[in-house]
């Protein structure tokens, strides 16, 4: 009788540590986000970013979107002085309609959703492939004058 | 001894011309010829895609973080190379000057294949290869205003960093 008591014990203690430790918001659905208030404790806690980029005004940004193995991706924004100015899931559902549209440029599509997965080709049109956070796979075609002409997602 | 000497030299000059190829045309990429298509079919993926001042892309093969070799190519509008060229030779690294930023520092070097800090300053650390093939890292100091403070060039194989033996990456 006591055996049952402690192992109803335990299994309830397991039961609200896995509540407290279910992420919540953007984290339940884009996985881990990078961590740290600044450029050392991000380099520190999360590694080494996937891609840099530069905003017009020089701001360096790093771009977490392990391309193998994560769904969802990060964009870390720093000011010049090193601390984090924002951390942004990308590749949101907002970024995917405006690039659904049609119309955007390269570099509007690599702001949008960052690096893509993969890159094939349909006759010379290029197509940039994405994995999305609801496991579903997003295609950007460009044509001849580098715009998107068609995206789907499946 | 002298016979043997002619034909050492014989075989360098002969492999001269094919070497020159390689380094202007890495993979057979012919510039004002070659396409996307070909790039990706030749050479897979590349590390980064990006768009230049001008709003060409470019593709980086920069085989970090263990790779010497890197490798960059711009396309015009019509999807075909207009330029390819190897990345972090030594006309690149001269171009290096202390109080640069590190947006500046990416467009020559392309993206550094280590970062990190030690006592709370920022390095950056690119694999390259000085004078011939010899493998060195080019380490970059910054500044406390994430400024470069300075350059400094290290043997691979200083203090027996193992750098040598890894995976070289993509090369012609």
């Amino acid at each position: 009788m006591r055996t049952a008591a402690y192992v109803g014990i335990a299994l309830l203690i397991m039961a609200l540590v896995g509540c407290a430790a279910r992420p919540t918001g953007d984290a339940a659905i884009y996985g881990k986000s990078p961590q740290g208030g600044t450029m050392q404790e991000v380099r520190n806690r999360t590694g080494l970013p996937n891609a840099m980029r530069f905003l017009g005004s020089g701001e360096e940004v790093w771009e977490f979107n392990d391309r193998r193995v994560a769904w969802g991706a990060w964009r870390v924004v720093f000011e010049r002085d090193g601390k984090v100015r924002e951390i942004v899931p990308i590749r949101r559902p907002e970024d995917i309609a405006r690039v659904k549209t049609g119309g955007a440029s390269g570099s509007e599509v690599l702001e949008l959703l960052g690096e893509p997965s993969g890159v094939s080709f349909v006759g010379q049109d290029a197509v940039w492939e994405y994995c999305l956070a609801d496991r579903s796979r997003l295609r950007v075609r460009f044509g001849p004058e580098k715009k998107v002409v068609m995206s789907e997602a499946g | 001894m002298m016979r043997f000497s002619r034909w050492v030299i014989l075989a360098a000059a002969l492999s001269l011309p094919g070497a020159l190829l390689a380094q202007s045309k890495p993979w057979g990429i012919d510039p004002g010829r070659s396409t996307m298509k070909d790039v990706r079919s030749r050479i897979g993926m590349p590390s980064v895609i990006k768009f230049n001042a001008a709003g060409e892309e470019v593709w980086e093969y920069n085989n970090n973080p263990n790779g010497f070799h890197a490798y960059r190519i711009v396309f015009g509008a019509d999807n075909v190379v207009k330029s390819a060229r190897r990345m972090r030779v030594d006309a690149d690294r001269l171009q290096i000057k202390a109080g640069m930023t590190s947006k500046e520092l990416v467009g020559i070097m392309g993206e550094p294949s280590l970062i990190y800090f030690i006592r709370n300053r920022l390095y950056w650390e690119w694999r390259l290869h000085y004078f011939g093939n010899q493998r060195h890292r080019l380490v970059a100091e910054f500044d406390e205003d994430y400024t470069l403070k300075s350059t400094a060039l290290i043997g691979a194989q200083y203090r027996g960093s193992g750098t040598t033996h890894g995976y070289g990456g993509v090369t012609p």
